[in-house]
């Protein structure tokens, strides 16, 4: 019996220990990779642009932004990414580099809610208090478990991808560069549309905490909805964004819609995302009708709009 | 109450200090009170159920074993069957029925109002049905002494942890062990603590954190190419076998712990060179109870080829159909049952020519196991899709070569991390094939505190901890 509790000490020994060594190989893993989220907490960037959304706003091919535009640029989206997420993202971003002069946000992350990412965010509640106090407030057992077991917070998609990310000198040029299959083409031939549920009014809040918090940092904001396949969204209601979000927060703010702006199927990877290519045609597209006017040289306003 | 939720724990741990503290009889009202708390816990009203199959056999196995009149014994016996079998018939195959005999009629232009019932699946019916029908069967066959101690009988149906998805453990085994009073042994409780262990590796690090590759294809498979489809169906292969060997080696390493022995349920079913072998490897305790209940009755291989290939496709169908009342069930029993046949038929001729072409046998033994693997894992395509429409229409896609891109193959980051998690458990159970690893390594201490913590790194690391349930339990 003595010999078994022995064991069993050193069992637990040897874990907690091992833990802790890990976790500090994989903290050095993470936030030293190139992945855009740990960039953001490794801090100490400048960009004049950001971009916020889920996968439909990490269609902005940075490489090609900062090509036209010749101001440094950053996409902070990533795929399922709301507006809740996007809002502890964007004041982090605020702690730690200096502000943009540009925020866009792709006004898709206010649809729903993702559960899967609440649980990637637990990667970061060493780095900030606003996760820890989210993960916390949203499932308390497993933030109770990432204090416990430190390796646990690496339990995380985030991580994953910061390790493919690690390998590549940035992950700004992630944009989808697949072309639409048939297979889609021919599924939305016969019917197939898109779900496109009004948001509730708690995302149009958190949307709106993000625009407070980017006035108070002098951030100039441009809300837009980049666009869908036309085929894809015909016959549907396009929910009308700008009109919410000035009944359920008394914000006028415009948003710059393209939802129908590109109708060559070649320019998409499937209904919802445009490719690379539509992504320069969609960058091109904005630079001619002013949508980045606020940190273009030649046009430099106010940073208030 | 599930193996992998926070619930189980604390009742394991209360559990465990009651079970050790008492002897005899109040030791077996611990067990089996415990274990009612436990299936009470999903569905208190089924427990019924398994209070009515307990009673009903626990009196004919007395009356049956108390008469040697072989008409009443009869008469007792199908009592047993028609009770146990009319329940499962009912909970699990009634709107299954109703539904097929629909479409039968509608073949010959009848246009039938049958309607189906709305019924409760209860956990774990097909697992102790069967297992107290093996008790009546062995009494009738004077296999077996009846248990008299109607305590002990009922622990004997309800004993938790193999109550609601395995092992199914036969009352010849397992009512001896329950007659004794075990004491803790800490050499058992760290061959116990190990398998159980691994068994959480399997089902939280492997099983559920590949889980998503395969529902986002098996859910709507039209929108998927010919490679995700494969891709979903190899992770489907190798999901299954670690949720349901995991659940098993919980399951057995608890009962180890306790002091009892269950058996194996698995023994590297993948590592199969023929599907003969396969089916001696894979879910032991239900093909072992096919085998002995229902193949062997049926004439088993006594009466030559034809009589043999009737009887391995009646045994596979009706093990398809244990498995769920769905015809895509059936088929997947029916094609198991024909490779076997298949195989019985060309494995002289194949071994001719292997012979013939004087192949190295390291290149047999590849082949074989690369043949038997494909065969396990495309036939899973019926055992998975959720209706016949759907696996017929997956497999057309990825037999038709339709489309090869990588490009809708979903949750890469998780496809890698699936397959190094496949590669570990490989890896251990390669050891485990040549040197019992799993049984042994507690006899060197270092040797079992580096694996469990790299086990526990494992599970914190990659592991899924939303308590999914595990897939057997709807069988």
């Amino acid at each position: 019996m003595k010999r078994l509790i022995v064991i069993l000490l050193v069992l637990l020994l040897v874990f907690f220990a091992g833990d802790r060594i890990i976790s500090l190989g994989l903290h050095r893993m993470f936030y030293g990779s190139e992945f855009r989220f740990a960039r953001l907490y490794r801090g100490g960037m400048t960009n004049e642009v950001i971009i916020m959304g889920n996968s439909r706003g990490k269609a902005y091919y940075t490489p090609y932004m900062e090509e036209k535009l010749g101001v440094s640029c950053f996409n902070l989206a990533y795929d399922a990414v709301d507006t809740k997420i996007a809002g502890i993202l964007f004041a982090d971003y605020l702690d730690h580099n200096a502000a943009p002069r540009l925020l866009i946000i792709e006004m898709k992350c206010l649809q729903g809610e993702n559960k899967a990412h609440e649980g990637s965010m637990k990667v970061f509640i060493g780095s900030s208090e606003r996760f820890s106090d989210f993960l916390r407030a949203k499932s308390f057992k497993e933030w109770v478990l990432c204090k416990m077991v430190h390796i646990y917070r690496y339990n995380s998609e985030f991580f994953l991808r910061a390790q493919i990310m690690s390998s590549r000198q940035a992950d700004q040029s992630w944009v989808n560069s697949a072309l639409i299959t048939q297979a889609i083409l021919d599924d939305i031939s016969q019917g197939r549309r898109i779900q496109n549920p009004p948001p509730p009014r708690e995302r149009y809040e958190e949307l709106a905490e993000i625009l407070r918090t980017a006035s108070e940092h002098g951030v100039a904001v441009r809300l837009v909805l980049n666009p869908y396949l036309p085929q894809y969204v015909a016959g549907s209601t396009l929910l009308p964004y700008e009109t919410y979000l000035r009944d359920y927060t008394g914000i006028s703010e415009h948003v710059w819609d393209y939802r129908l702006a590109i109708t060559d199927s070649s320019l998409f990877a499937d209904g919802r995302h445009i490719n690379v290519n539509g992504s320069r045609v969609l960058i091109d597209m904005q630079i001619a009708d002013g949508f980045y006017d606020p940190v273009l040289p030649q046009k430099k306003q106010p940073l208030h709009e | 109450m599930l193996f992998n939720s926070s619930a189980f724990f604390l009742f394991f741990g209360i559990f465990f200090v009651l079970y050790f503290l008492t002897r005899g009889k109040l030791r077996l009202v611990v067990m089996l009170v415990s274990s009612y708390v436990f299936y009470a816990w999903w569905d208190w009203r089924f427990l019924s159920l398994i209070i009515v199959s307990t009673l009903v056999d626990y009196w004919v196995g007395m009356h049956v074993a108390r008469t040697d009149n072989q008409a009443v014994r009869k008469r007792l016996l199908l009592l047993s069957l028609a009770v146990n079998l009319g329940l499962l018939g009912f909970f699990k195959y009634f709107n299954f029925f109703i539904d097929s005999t629909a479409t039968f009629l509608t073949l010959f232009g009848m246009q039938p109002n049958l309607h189906t019932l709305r019924i409760i699946l209860p956990v774990g019916i097909s697992f102790y049905t069967f297992q107290t029908l093996s008790y009546t069967i062995d009494i009738y066959r004077r296999n077996l002494e009846p248990e008299t101690l109607l305590l002990r009988f009922a622990v004997f149906v309800a004993f938790f942890p193999q109550l609601v998805a395995g092992p199914i453990v036969r009352a010849s085994l397992f009512l001896p062990q329950l007659h004794q009073d075990h004491r803790f042994d800490p050499q058992r409780f760290l061959q116990g603590f190990t398998l159980v262990v691994w068994g959480y590796f399997l089902k939280v690090g492997l099983a559920d954190s590949i889980a998503l590759i395969v529902d986002i294809v098996y859910a709507t498979p039209q929108q998927f190419t010919s490679s995700a489809l494969l891709a979903g169906t190899f992770f489907y292969t190798f999901q299954i076998y670690g949720d349901f060997c995991g659940y098993s080696s919980i399951a057995i390493g608890i009962a180890h712990i306790l002091g009892f022995d269950f058996g194996i349920n698995f023994f590297k079913p993948y590592f199969a060179t023929t599907m003969s072998e396969f089916w001696r490897r894979w879910h032991i305790s239900l093909s072992t109870w096919l085998r002995d209940y229902l193949y062997i009755p049926l004439g088993g291989s006594r009466h030559g080829k034809w009589h043999t290939y009737r009887n391995i496709m009646i045994t596979m169908l009706l093990g398809g159909l244990w498995h769920g009342a769905a015809m895509h069930f059936v088929v997947w029993g029916g094609l198991h049952g024909a490779f076997l046949i298949i195989q019985n038929q060309i494995i002289k001729p194949y071994g001719r020519l292997l012979d013939w072409l004087r192949c190295p046998k390291i290149i047999r033994t590849a082949l074989a196991l690369f043949i038997v693997f494909a065969i396990a894992c495309l036939t899973r395509i019926f055992f998975r899709a959720q209706s016949m429409d759907d696996a017929l229409l997956i497999g057309k896609k990825i037999f038709l070569l339709e489309d090869f891109s990588l490009y809708q193959i979903r949750y890469k980051l998780h496809v890698v991390k699936g397959l190094f998690l496949i590669a570990f458990m490989t890896f251990i159970d390669i050891l485990d094939e040549k040197y019992d690893f799993l049984f042994r390594v507690s006899e060197k201490p270092w040797l079992f505190v580096i694996f469990i913590s790299v086990l526990l790194w494992l599970i914190f690391l990659f592991g899924n901890f939303f308590a999914n349930a595990f897939i057997y339990f709807v069988f």
